[in-house]
């Protein structure tokens, strides 16, 4: 992860229209930090028993060769065209698509860097991969980046449909990553951020990022926690204390501090409604199983964002 | 813990590897069933396994090839020579020399003159110009191979999407229509000669070593010749074009019925390009010659000797580097055909071909489709759903010798079985992997594998409905 004070951040284009409204929110993280920005969009490898024997490779050069661009690059800039709209990049840029290979595709990979007027990079990049999930985190590790901003759909599966359905991209991605990840549904700038605590170890490991990342945005800050009964009570307001205290140190003393009691999924979710974002620490539980923890439950059930800080 | 975090993802992944694996375990633990040899179970046990992984793809299809390749050596006991010299036939060379001819033709660069061409004979309107697409198209992949196709006609196909309209929803709606024009066209043009398609091959060489016998003038008509199949399947072609056409019409309309700005804006694009120059005639030449090739001298000297022969003419002449036709050919394709057929062949040979169609032929009987016009039905059925779950090759490498087999049973004429097999290996509409044509134009981002299922019934429909009434009307015209 990235250890300056600069935010990066990167952004899952191609998912839907989810992304594209994320655009305006990152824009707000890079205002104060001057964050840089990857843009980018992962497009599956075409290779094989498939295109019959002849790598669609030999298409996508002819593509080219027509001056037509590639699929990925239409999308990014879409994206480039809300940021230029946003004043994050200067209108009337003309930068050539430099080729990237990275998994030996030569009509696969390619990035575009713009600088916003802050001096932060922002840059368009668009590969090809088997794997988008493993893609995606990758991309992170090479970028460093500190925040993975993905779109899930607005309306969480449920019922036959859950159960048919693959896993989300965006909780895939929200297990995988190194580093934070955003399942942004509706994400808007705006409205206040909530901060969900418990009394461990790794609630408060996270908090010093937390700090960091509100440092960086300036949104303002409510704590929650939950207890499952009441003889947990005492201990979610310990927990709720010492998150208020931690982050008026890191200079972001939080507006409001609550605690309730009940099933901690539910309640996150039902109060989290009002908020921009949710943020929760990441579960200690292996890939596998952190779709049973808290944080990944509130990122697949909740209707709005929900950010898993690592 | 990142260790043990390396092994999870990697069973993970490979899950599907390690599942089938499992499954290949507990066949081979089992008794042979009745009817069936030890062999050929065994020969059974590696297809499923082969299948699975065909379709599932967690380990490189290549390594699939060689684990058949394994197996026959290690599980069946056959001698290494034997299984190497079995890999290599007449359609395995064709499918290598027809995909070196692909990649060779789409470097030449012609398409700009073909997109010219296109637009001179249809004019402006948008419904002229889809089914001038779907003519061209269809007419060149008939002979050149669908993928050659499919990538010269998709930038024609993006170019005019991207010049017609900047608005999103419009684009879709052009891009739609277009491009299951390149796409249908061609998968339906591949079963109209042998060159259209490495399935017509493997089919030919299967009717060959199954029926003919070089000492026995009534097997002759196995022996199917390049005109011989253009004679059975071209007029179901062309039957089904129109009829294509009509459907991609009424399922996706459009609001913008002429293109005379792009149309206008394409001209002066691609004129520039000025006339064809001597490389484009001697390219042309070229593959005129390998066509006569196959039409006059095949049944002689092989479709696949005429292909590489055609391929070494574009590298001697200098029209094509090796290096271009080295990256262009996914050369681990080519392995798996080699070891399908190979498969294809223990799995007559230890009659586990046979045992298989026994039991499909038990189950339709019942049905009233044992045999006859039922039985054709039954297998383009069959034939349609593995070639919507995997490539049309490989479904017609791993079909083959089990509907042939029940052909010799049902004393159904087995060229009818082949061609109706052959055939409908072409009605992969439901899905982007169905052909090599689908995968190509769904990689131009403007395609949704929905749209595939949205217009594909309709095709197949129609489709099976043609190939019906030809082999009830016309096949027995022309004595087949």
């Amino acid at each position: 992860m990235n250890t300056d004070d600069k935010l990066r951040i990167l952004i899952c284009i191609g998912g839907g229209p989810e992304a594209y409204a994320s655009l305006r929110y990152a824009v707000r993280l890079s205002k104060t930090s001057c964050a840089d920005i990857v843009l980018l969009y992962v497009r599956p490898l075409d290779s094989g028993l498939n295109s019959g024997g002849m790598e669609v490779r030999v298409a996508r050069e002819n593509v080219l060769d027509w001056g037509l661009e590639l699929p990925g690059l239409r999308q990014l800039k879409a994206a480039r065209d809300i940021l230029v709209e946003l004043g994050e990049i200067e209108p009337g840029e003309h930068r050539e698509w430099k080729h990237h290979e990275l998994k030996g595709d030569p009509a696969g990979e390619y990035i575009r860097d713009y600088e916003n007027p802050c001096g932060g990079i922002v840059s368009l990049r668009l590969r090809t991969a088997s794997d988008v999930t493993t893609a995606v985190s990758d991309e992170a590790k090479r970028f460093q980046a500190d925040v993975v901003i993905v779109g899930a759909s607005p309306e969480p599966m449920s019922g036959l449909k859950k159960l048919l359905s693959r896993k989300p991209l965006a909780l895939k991605i929200a297990a995988h990553a190194h580093c934070s990840v955003i399942v942004a549904r509706h994400l808007e700038p705006g409205r206040n951020h909530l901060v969900c605590v418990q009394d461990t170890d790794q609630s408060r490991a996270m908090l010093p990022m937390v700090g960091r990342y509100f440092q960086s945005c300036q949104y303002p800050v409510s704590i929650l926690s939950v207890a499952r009964t009441e003889a947990d009570l005492a201990s979610a307001q310990k927990a709720a204390q010492e998150a208020a205290q931690i982050l008026a140190d890191l200079g972001t003393p939080p507006a409001e501090i609550l605690v309730e009691v009940g099933d901690p999924v539910e309640t996150i979710i039902t109060i989290g409604y009002d908020f921009s974002l949710i943020l929760a620490s990441e579960s200690l539980k292996p890939w596998f199983a952190k779709g049973f923890s808290v944080s990944h439950e509130v990122a697949e059930k909740a209707r709005n964002s929900v950010m898993i800080v690592k | 813990m990142y260790s043990a975090r390396i092994v999870i993802h990697f069973l993970r992944e490979k899950r599907w590897f390690f599942l089938t694996l499992a499954i290949q375990a507990a066949m081979l633990l089992l008794p042979a069933p009745e009817g069936v040899t030890q062999e050929g179970w065994r020969v059974l046990v590696m297809t499923v396994g082969a299948t699975i992984l065909f379709i599932t793809e967690p380990i490189p299809l290549p390594a699939v090839a060689l684990l058949i390749v394994l197996g026959q050596v290690f599980l069946l006991g056959l001698d290494s020579s034997l299984v190497a010299k079995s890999l290599m036939k007449d359609s395995v060379l064709f499918i290598m020399g027809s995909l070196m001819l692909a990649v060779a033709l789409v470097k030449q660069k012609l398409d700009k003159r073909l997109a010219l061409l296109i637009i001179k004979v249809t004019g402006s309107s948008t419904y002229a110009i889809a089914f001038g697409i779907s003519v061209f198209s269809g007419l060149l992949a008939s002979f050149i191979g669908e993928h050659t196709v499919a990538a010269m006609m998709l930038p024609v196909a993006l170019s005019l999407i991207q010049l017609a309209t900047n608005d999103p929803k419009q684009q879709r709606a052009l891009a739609v229509l277009f491009l299951f024009s390149i796409s249908y066209a061609c998968a339906m043009a591949g079963i109209g000669t042998p060159s259209g398609g490495a399935r017509n091959a493997i089919m030919i060489d299967y009717l060959r070593d199954f029926f003919y016998a070089s000492d026995d003038p009534a097997t002759y008509g196995y022996s199917v010749s390049y005109l011989h199949w253009m004679i059975y399947a071209y007029p179901i072609f062309l039957i089904q074009l129109p009829l294509m056409h009509v459907i991609l019409r009424y399922t996706f309309k459009t609001d913008l019925r002429d293109l005379g700005p792009a149309v206008a804006k394409l001209k002066e694009q691609v004129g520039s390009e000025g006339a064809l120059t001597g490389r484009h005639y001697v390219a042309i030449l070229l593959f005129l010659l390998t066509l006569a090739g196959w039409v006059g001298f095949s049944s002689k000297y092989g479709m696949g000797t005429i292909a590489i022969l055609g391929a070494v003419l574009f590298l001697v002449t200098g029209l094509v580097r090796w290096q271009d036709l080295n990256s262009g050919v996914n050369w681990g394709v080519v392995l798996l055909y080699a070891a399908a057929i190979s498969l294809g062949v223990q799995m007559r040979d230890t009659g586990a071909a046979a045992w298989v169609a026994g039991m499909f032929m038990d189950g339709l009987a019942p049905f009233g489709l044992g045999s006859g016009l039922g039985l054709l039905a039954a297998i383009m059925l069959l034939t349609t759903f593995i070639t919507n779950t995997m490539s049309n090759g490989a479904a017609v490498a791993v079909l083959g010798p089990i509907v042939l087999t029940i052909a010799l049973a049902t004393e159904t004429n087995p060229l009818a079985v082949g061609m109706v097999t052959s055939i409908s290996s072409a009605f992969a509409y439901f899905t982007v992997i169905g052909t090599p044509a689908s995968t190509i134009v769904y990689s131009s981002g403007y395609l949704r594998p929905s749209d595939f299922m949205k217009v594909g019934w309709r095709m197949a429909l129609m489709s099976f409905i043609v190939l019906l009434a030809a082999s009830k009307l016309y096949w027995p015209l022309i004595g087949l």
